[in-house]
């Protein structure tokens, strides 16, 4: 390589970014939906194997819903860990109820969800990395770094969209996101443009084993329907390396076809159908055009100048009329330690700056789940107060859309167990026999277990980071360790499975179970939670209880007003970035606002000889920077 | 959205008397029959309390916070109890009846909640309650 180019290559580097950045112009025509459901019907057919077949765009517009005959009409929820007389959870809901059609969906919004420009992932990897040890059988490993996000952009969240007849996203999933393979992303020219999700086996589980490579038949099928849609290879997840440890795309590939999709006639042995509450029409319909500036699919870039000095512009969420869903707005009175009311509250200027803040930071900072190597960071960020109220939400470009419910989740998350009155909210939720089959015990169980383990937990307004509360939600404490105690959060490990985690489904269970059985969200579905409603309208947790990190609580003189969350790359980033957007924002305001007072964080916390973290930063994680620790001393 | 109020004939909701509570109270559903003509009239048994002033709150998916006055009109809400208007609903034998909303609602995000509310001795009681479009 010559002396020239090699000086000229790290600044060539740096500006691939930003060519990265270019506006989505491409969205799933009707034809291209139906193409894509014939290239897989082709494939069941051949395979034996009759599917139901669903197809989505980015933001989870259903678009198609192919059932052929013979194909499986419901699903069974099973994890494959537990003997079948102490299912617990989800998996407690009998074979014969869920529509097939409703885990096809979740699987198609799951793959394009979970992509970008700059990441393919699919449900295969969502299977990777929500389980109990990453990897997978590995034990004694810390559990997946996206422990917890398959109970998101549930049905009852009052984030998602849940009118089929609107176009704008994001759009609801029906049993949160998937971790079945057989769920991929669908792209045209680098950009996700959907996502399509098979089921032929008649199972909605997860692969125990990633140590060998499946020939699943849900896998093989969507594969052979994403053709001519595929992500380019090297976005694709085996190509990204998490905590050293390389991701799956999946285990199959289009040399294990038995048809050639080029040749797949139209959708035969079967028809399109509609799914009440999901798909209004039978037939295939265009997906919405990502980012287009009429905000069709509900994100467009921001046209009133939130965010100056921010390029690319950063998006925001909007109405039906085109309207900044979240354009920052005032929160209500804070809580002190003592769980009074507080004088103290986040401003519309303050929230407006914490989102400036944070993306500034993302946009400064190396992606660690995007490729090509160098490019910056893509995330959602949400700000609420501390009662759920939704002040704010904003993203980089490309963020994955997964990103926009979870980092509200994180932010709420971050808000309730940091309040001092979490203890009473969740005391007062009794015992519950959802659909009268799964028991689902007190709430007040998780207090005691978090109060033997931290005394006056929940009660003393100690700050919780998202991290933390994942340190106290994962079956085994220390998160890590091989054998030994559940976290007080989480359900011990005999009873325990992906589908049955603990506190975070507890939380949800009625609405997902309703859901799916009602095909639409129940009435109550403003509260998602059983916990009681603010004044606001919703409850402290209206989208759920999200359990990785990437959030942090917002305090302001001494109290709590709310908090931040951050969601779309690596766990350590997205830390970094809601940590140090509270802080650089305090900074810049003067006015008492960033991040929860030293001595009062859970860090400062122990049990059983182990500290819980707070936050935890990436080393050396910007890009136009040396700087190494930039948490440090925060 | 939840523009200005308009005069119609009401219907009362066909649920028994709401009670309101200063944890909040989780009130029963409403779904609409026709989004076009959304009357919403609730009733709400005040167990003896005294009421010194009366509060409806509104909320949909577009996240705007909204507080209806006194004489029917919808106006922002900061979030902020002292910002609350005082709609100076009157107690007819120990019940508040509140005139919730009568409007055209096509152009509203749904779920909406309703938060009903009014202060007495000192205290802040309220009840939520979520609005279904017709299915």
């Amino acid at each position: 390589m010559s002396r020239i180019l090699k000086l000229l290559l790290p600044a060539l580097l740096a500006l691939l970014p930003l060519s990265l950045a270019r506006a989505q112009t491409d969205a799933l025509t009707a034809g291209e939906v139906t193409q894509i459901v014939g290239q897989a019907a082709a494939e069941a057919s051949a395979q034996g194997a009759p599917a139901v077949i669903a197809v989505t765009d980015r933001v989870g517009n259903v678009l198609a819903v192919f059932q052929m005959t013979g194909a499986p009409a419901t699903i069974a929820i099973g994890s494959q860990r537990i003997p079948a007389a102490g299912l617990n959870g989800l998996e407690n809901v009998p074979a014969g109820i869920i529509p097939t059609e409703l885990g096809a969906i979740a699987k198609a919004v799951t793959g394009a969800y979970l992509s970008s420009s700059g990441n393919a992932f699919t449900t295969r990897t969502a299977s990777q990395i929500v389980q109990e040890f990453f990897n997978v059988g590995e034990r004694g490993q810390p559990g997946g770094p996206l422990y917890g996000v398959q109970f998101s952009s549930l049905p009852c969240s009052d984030l998602v969209i849940s009118d089929p007849t609107l176009t704008i996203g994001p759009k609801r999933t029906p049993l949160g996101l998937s971790a079945d393979p057989g769920g991929f992303p669908l792209y045209k020219n680098g950009f996700v443009v959907g996502g399509i999700g098979v089921i032929a086996d008649g199972q909605y589980g997860l692969d125990l084993r990633i140590q060998d490579f499946d020939r699943n038949v849900d896998e093989v099928i969507a594969i052979a329907g994403q053709a001519g849609f595929a992500p380019p290879i090297d976005i694709t997840a085996q190509r990204i390396a998490v905590d050293g440890k390389t991701l799956r795309y999946s285990d199959v590939s289009t040399r294990h076809i038995l048809t050639n999709p080029a040749l797949a006639p139209a959708p035969a042995g079967g028809a399109f159908i509609v799914v009440p509450g999901y798909h209004p029409g039978g037939a295939p319909i265009a997906g919405t055009n990502y980012g287009d500036p009429a905000g069709a699919s509900g994100y467009r870039p921001d046209t009133a100048g939130l965010f100056p000095g921010l390029a690319p512009t950063p998006f925001v969420l909007v109405t039906p009329g085109n309207a900044n869903r979240f354009t920052p707005k005032a929160g209500a009175a804070g809580v002190t330690a003592a769980g009074a009311a507080s004088a103290q509250s986040l401003t519309a200027p303050e929230v407006q700056q914490i989102l400036a803040s944070a993306l500034g930071v993302a946009y400064s900072g190396r992606a660690q789940i995007r490729k090509p190597l160098g490019s910056f960071i893509q995330v959602t960020v949400s700000v609420a107060d501390a009662t759920g109220d939704i002040l704010g939400v904003a993203r980089t470009p490309d963020g994955p859309v997964f990103g926009t419910d979870v980092s509200l989740q994180k932010a709420r998350s971050a808000a309730f167990i940091s309040n001092p009155l979490a203890a009473a909210d969740l005391n007062a939720v009794g015992a519950q026999l959802v659909g009268g089959l799964i028991p689902v015990p007190a709430l007040s169980t998780y207090v005691t277990q978090m109060q033997g383990f931290f005394p006056g937990a929940l009660t003393n307004g100690v700050a919780y980071g998202a991290r933390s509360i994942g340190n106290v939600h994962r079956p085994f404490f220390p998160d890590g360790a091989a054998f030994g105690i559940p976290g007080p959060l989480s359900n011990p490990y005999a009873t325990w499975s992906p589908f049955n985690v603990g506190l975070q489904l507890d939380l949800v269970i009625a609405n997902i179970v309703g859901s799916a059985l009602g095909g639409s969200p129940p009435a109550a579905a403003p509260f998602c939670t059983p916990l009681a409603p603010q004044p606001f309208g919703g409850t402290r947790l209206a989208n759920g209880l999200q359990i990785f990190a990437g959030g942090v609580p917002i305090f302001k003189n001494g109290d709590l007003v709310g908090a931040i969350g951050v969601s779309g790359d690596g766990i350590d980033q997205d830390d970094m970035i809601a940590f140090l957007g509270a802080h650089r924002a305090g900074q810049i305001l003067g006015t008492g606002v960033g991040n929860a007072p030293v001595g009062q964080r859970a860090n400062t916390l122990k049990a059983f000889g182990r500290s819980l973290r707070y936050v935890s930063c990436p080393f050396a994680p910007f890009l136009g920077s040396k700087e190494q620790d930039p948490c440090s001393g925060k | 959205m939840l523009g200005a109020a308009v005069a119609l004939t009401v219907a009362t909701s066909a649920f028994a008397a709401d009670t309101l509570t200063a944890t909040g109270a989780r009130l029963a559903p409403e779904t609409l029959t026709d989004a076009t003509k959304a009357v919403i009239v609730r009733t709400v048994d005040l167990g003896g309390d005294l009421p010194t002033a009366t509060y409806v709150i509104a909320r949909d998916l577009t996240n705007q916070l909204l507080q209806r006055t006194n004489d029917g009109y919808w106006v922002p809400w900061d979030s902020q109890k002292s910002s609350l208007i005082d709609n100076k609903l009157t107690v007819q034998g120990g019940k508040l009846v509140y005139k919730v909303l009568s409007e055209d609602l096509t152009g509203a995000l749904f779920p909406l909640s309703i938060t009903l509310a009014y202060t007495a001795d000192g205290a802040f009681k309220y009840g939520v309650f979520a609005v279904e479009k017709p299915r």
